[in-house]
């Protein structure tokens, strides 16, 4: 019989108690359905806004440049364009064998490297704001790494 | 009063929010899984990190190459025997203690197949690792053996010859 029986849901539409009781229902189950599409509103708008992706990416992006630099055998310099980076505010450090993006709303996001013992390493922080390029350049026993701010 | 007459097909409801409850469940999996799908948020560089940390033991002028100290000259691929001991290639890919994030084993053969030396780089995680890297585990916890082989040259100071070998090197990287 289960809900369909006689004390199911044909029981519902017999009085107005049952029809109040429908009404008490439909109404915990709109604000049910309310919460979720608001808690799906909220989380797809956070990933509109987050920024989490560019983060990562350039977290890895720069830690890997760093250790291709110390790669070869001799000296290089090598410059790297950050043209769609300068759109975000992000704050980036380059220190002990760690590079870190923050992002002041967001969770900072930080990537590991190798450093080379024999050499002096880089040290760094900027803001990504009207920033070009960062330069690499290695030489000797010696790697740096700058930033190049936009002409205007 | 009236509420504990009722209890009888208050429990006849159950079995309606239930199936509801399940059906609700369901859909929240499956929107879940759906833009789950649609967001990328992870990198897996970890390949190309294998292939750069190989260029870096074999042509990283301060590491186990040969280089030439009147002229400051490194000779990439070609491996200098005293060089090539554990510490030195620690000093090369230097990390602090508290971030080893990979692990090394160099192993020198002739063309033969008859090993000649071997090396590591952060030896205690590689013996961690190892087993783990075997099991071939799938998902987080697991380590992946980044294996190439390169045909190189070695340099023996102690007959000043140049002889042909094959570097196998081992980089593995947990998950």
């Amino acid at each position: 019989m289960g809900f369909c029986g006689k004390r199911g849901l044909s029981r519902f539409f017999a009085s107005k108690k049952a029809e109040e009781s429908m009404l008490y229902e439909l109404l915990i189950a709109l604000v049910f359905v309310g919460v979720l599409a608001l808690f799906y509103f909220n989380f797809i708008n956070s990933l509109v806004n987050n920024s989490l992706y560019e983060r990562n990416y350039y977290a890895r992006d720069s830690a890997l440049m760093t250790s291709v630099m110390y790669a070869s055998p001799g000296d290089v310099s090598y410059t790297y364009g950050i043209s769609p980076l300068n759109e975000y505010d992000f704050f980036m450090t380059l220190n002990d064998s760690t590079t870190v993006i923050k992002d002041a709303s967001h969770q900072d996001v930080e990537y590991i490297y190798p450093d080379d013992a024999k050499f002096k390493n880089p040290k760094l922080a900027f803001s990504t704001k009207n920033i070009e390029n960062i330069l690499f350049d290695k030489s000797k026993r010696s790697l740096e790494v700058k930033e190049q701010q936009v002409n205007k | 009063m009236k509420l504990l007459k009722n209890r009888k097909a208050d429990v006849g409801d159950i079995p309606l929010w239930l199936l509801r409850l399940i059906v609700l469940i369901i859909i929240i999996v499956v929107i879940q899984i759906v833009i789950n799908i649609f967001i990328l948020q992870n990198i897996d560089t970890r390949s190309a990190e294998a292939k750069v940390l190989t260029n870096r033991i074999l042509f990283s002028g301060t590491g186990i190459i040969y280089t030439d100290s009147e002229i400051s000259r490194a000779y990439p691929g070609i491996i200098d025997l005293d060089k090539f001991y554990d510490t030195n290639l620690e000093s090369v890919l230097h990390l602090p203690e508290n971030k080893v994030y990979f692990a090394a084993k160099i192993t020198i053969t002739d063309l033969d197949g008859k090993k000649l030396s071997e090396i590591y780089c952060y030896k205690d995680w590689y013996d961690n690792w190892k087993p783990l890297a075997d099991l071939n585990l799938a998902g987080k916890g697991g380590v992946d053996n980044f294996i190439e082989k390169r045909y190189v040259l070695i340099h023996d100071s102690a007959d000043n010859k140049i002889k042909s070998a094959v570097a196998e090197i081992s980089i593995l990287l947990p998950r």
